[in-house]
């Protein structure tokens, strides 16, 4: 064979050979990458044992590493032979391409915001059959959140765990050094005693603020959904086609209060920012208060040398726009359904309930970053240290004595829009450029727009 | 091949103006650029492809069962904002202020910079080091140095400024944020230029220097009559790629907004800094309007396309090359 004929065949040989491992097939399933701190799966208390499955089953799980890490996954493959778990990570994209493929998709982690989205379009099953058989999934053991996954009767998923989202965090040393005398425990403290709170709490040295009186949550659309709730009002129609922002005196009244706070830099706001988020703001001093949900306490708990000591915070009720009741629902619910698409309804099923009540949900529960979703469990909760009894004894008291309805999640939009829409235009009245009327009544037209937008779309 | 081969092949009657033997060598030819090929078809015209498909549809990411042909109704909004001084108005013109302020200082800056490297200086490769490290610094590495320098109650800058003028607490990120985004651009952006203008410069001939310094010529009369002239397709390729690069900004004004743990949906940053990419980026995965999204994408690609077009067209009147590229 000549010289040029056989570097051609060299050179087609190794072209080949590039082009066929290009080509391979898909990705086979990487392995576990380095686990977070996640909870061990330990043996759990009766009607936790994860049940058996006869035949080979594969389930594809779609959730986060944080949320089903590799040894949740191994337990069960474990004590379940024949059954094989792949998790793949969430995006919302993947999902909806999945779903209209017809791959197989048998579990998803969401939340109950997307209950009406993903019930409309046919992507998740209503469960009502089974949690009517569970023995270990309860209707009357769940927490009201578990609303969010209800829709038009049916009930299509359940939330892992929750918070109350709102409630009130103050620093005793704080309130003291300003001179508040804080009340009992369980009081129903106003919006506006917290904002005047806020501003005597507020520090600043030269021409830097060195505490904010208030780390205020940016829930914005949440907060205002549970102030107007206290009187039985709603944001949005209800058929959700309009959002009501700028002709309620009440949700004018709340964004006006939040933007002189915001000038008097006695919150975190767009010029003057928090540095991190709300734990390490109010462990490091640089936030005095905060309303955020119980969840924090997982914050508090892990805090190594906090600047301000946890057993400094007391938490109160959720604050009061009229001053009479306290709304304080978990604002969301991080869950689970499962899919239209699954290959084995009762093998998902089984995973599901395995996952929502099992060794995992016991372990969810020991950890104290949101409350466990079954309140059998919530004798599981940290309670170790007296600061720890006492959010726990306000949560308590918040599920009796306070209104824990979900709110209603309008379908046709993001509510990211709301907050992104308030904080853009915060920034431009702080900055002198428009007026409050004017940002509220940006702030009205863009998310209306955006509803109309998803109506068109959904049409 | 033996040339009795050869020569059968090449007497053999012609396909589209190619011999069988022609054919073959041409085979290879696509052959060994299959790869790229496809790697071009599969990731750059196919996406292009489906970009343009969805820029006529209502597609919102996860509507693949329901989204619907609306025809120039993207455009139209889009259009729409521009004369009305809507929201996407304002991150265009946010854009090309930006471009028009960082092109021109990059390209003076690093030129002069290249000027000076080029002399016989001491210390004269510390220095082209000094200048080139921001270039290989990784960008999201080094925005994030920046944003913690400048801080508003924690940085650098104002720890020091505090020194000097004491309860100085500029609010840098929040109030000046579009300085501080042309701040690191320049920073960032002037090393990659200089080494480029030192290669331009040390191009030029030394005969050229040694007959005007003969004629009598001081260093600025040379720079403007020989160096600058020989330099002008450096800068006009800086031009390009400067326009190319600056209209398509993204990810620093992202990384600098105040309260960016990381750049996602949730970040906004400062009306100042809020770029026409950002725009498009909030459109798209905040208000899930990948149809519209998209629209934009293509108002912002024929936007520089033209601008490409139009410096390229100017540029006989002022970029003057050695050999004459019309001549073959």
């Amino acid at each position: 064979m000549k010289k040029s004929s056989s570097w051609r065949v060299f050179a087609m040989v190794a072209l080949l050979a590039i082009l066929l491992t290009a080509c391979g097939g898909t990705a086979a399933p990487t392995a576990a990458p380095e686990q977070p701190a996640a909870p061990a799966a330990t043996e759990a208390t009766a009607a936790t044992e994860a049940p058996t499955v006869a035949e080979p089953v594969k389930l594809v799980v779609m959730a986060s590493e944080d949320e089903l890490s590799q040894d949740i996954i191994d337990a069960y493959v474990a004590a379940n032979p024949g059954v094989t778990i792949e998790r793949i990570d969430p995006d919302a994209t993947k999902l909806a391409a999945m779903i209209v493929a017809g791959e197989q998709l048998d579990v998803i982690a969401g939340s109950g915001a997307d209950t009406s989205a993903y019930a409309d379009r046919g992507w998740v099953l209503d469960l009502t059959p089974y949690f009517a058989k569970s023995e270990l999934l309860k209707a009357d053991d769940m927490v009201p959140s578990v609303e969010y996954f209800r829709y038009k009767g049916g009930w299509y998923g359940m939330n892992k765990d929750w918070s109350p989202d709102q409630s009130f965090f103050i620093s005793k040393t704080a309130a003291a050094e300003a001179g508040i005398e804080l009340p009992p425990a369980q009081t129903i403290i106003t919006w506006a005693q917290a904002a005047d709170w806020a501003r005597k709490m507020t520090k600043s040295e030269g021409g830097r603020v060195t505490r904010v009186g208030m780390a205020y949550s940016d829930y914005w659309d949440g907060t205002v959904q549970t102030i107007l709730m206290e009187n039985g009002e709603d944001l949005y129609s209800e058929d959700f086609s309009k959002a009501n922002i700028k002709d309620n005196p009440t949700v004018v009244a709340f964004l006006t209060l939040m933007a002189e706070l915001a000038k008097d830099n006695a919150i975190f706001n767009p010029l003057n920012p928090s540095p991190e988020w709300v734990v390490p703001d109010l462990l490091n001093g640089r936030a005095a208060s905060a309303d955020n949900g119980y969840w924090i306490q997982g914050g508090f708990h892990d805090a190594e040398n906090p600047v301000v000591a946890p057993a400094d915070y007391v938490m109160y009720p959720a604050l009061s726009w009229g001053g009479k009741v306290s709304v304080n629902p978990a604002l969301g619910g991080a869950g689970w359904f499962i899919s239209t698409k699954t290959k084995n309804a009762d093998a998902a099923w089984k995973f599901f309930e395995y996952y929502m009540g099992g060794a995992p949900a016991l372990n969810r529960a020991q950890i104290g970053w949101g409350l466990p979703a079954l309140k059998s469990l919530y004798a599981e909760i940290p309670a170790t240290e007296e600061w720890q009894k006492q959010f726990i004894e306000n949560v308590q008291w918040e599920q009796a004595n306070t209104i824990q309805t979900p709110r209603r999640i309008n379908p046709y939009y993001s509510t990211g829009i709301f907050n992104t829409t308030w904080q853009a235009n915060l920034e431009r009245y702080l900055k002198g450029e428009i007026t409050i009327e004017e940002a509220i009544a940006n702030l009205d037209a863009e998310v209306n727009k955006a509803i109309a937008d998803g109506i068109a779309v959904a049409k | 091949m033996s040339a009795d081969t050869q020569t059968i092949l090449q007497t053999k009657r012609k396909f589209l103006g190619l011999s069988g033997y022609g054919w073959l060598r041409v085979s290879w030819f696509y052959v060994f650029i299959a790869p790229w090929f496809l790697g071009f078809l599969a990731f750059t015209v196919i996406p292009m492809a489906v970009g343009v498909l969805m820029s006529f549809t209502n597609f919102t990411g996860t509507n693949f069962d329901t989204y619907k042909f609306i025809g120039l109704a993207n455009y139209s909004e889009a259009f729409g904002e521009f004369f009305t001084d809507g929201l996407a108005w304002y991150a265009l013109s946010r854009t090309f202020l930006f471009a028009i302020i960082t092109i021109p200082i990059n390209i003076v800056l690093s030129l002069l910079i290249a000027i000076l490297l080029t002399r016989n200086i001491r210390g004269k490769g510390f220095f082209r080091t000094l200048f080139y490290i921001p270039s290989i610094i990784p960008v999201v590495a080094s925005v994030w140095i920046w944003k913690a320098l400048m801080d508003n109650n924690y940085g650098v800058v104002n720890a020091v400024l505090n020194e000097i003028v004491p309860n100085t607490y500029i609010r840098w990120l929040t109030e000046y944020p579009f300085h501080v985004l042309v701040m690191w651009s320049v920073w960032a952006g002037v090393g990659g230029a200089v080494i480029i203008f030192m290669a331009g410069i040390q191009g030029v001939p030394a005969e050229l220097e040694d007959a005007a310094r003969i004629d009598g010529a001081n260093n600025f009369q040379m720079f403007r009559n020989i160096t600058a002239p020989l330099l002008t397709p450096v800068i006009f390729y800086q031009f390009i790629v400067g326009i190319i690069g600056s209209l398509q900004i993204l990810t620093q004004p992202l990384l600098l907004a105040p309260r960016a743990v990381q750049a996602g949906i949730a970040t906004l940053p400062p009306r100042e800094n809020y770029m026409f990419m950002i725009h498009i980026y909030q459109e798209s995965f905040v208000r899930q309007r990948y149809g519209y999204g998209s629209s934009l994408l293509w108002i912002l690609f024929f936007f520089i396309l033209i601008l490409t077009i139009v410096m390229t067209y100017t540029s006989k009147y002022w970029v003057y090359y050695e050999v004459n590229p019309e001549d073959k």
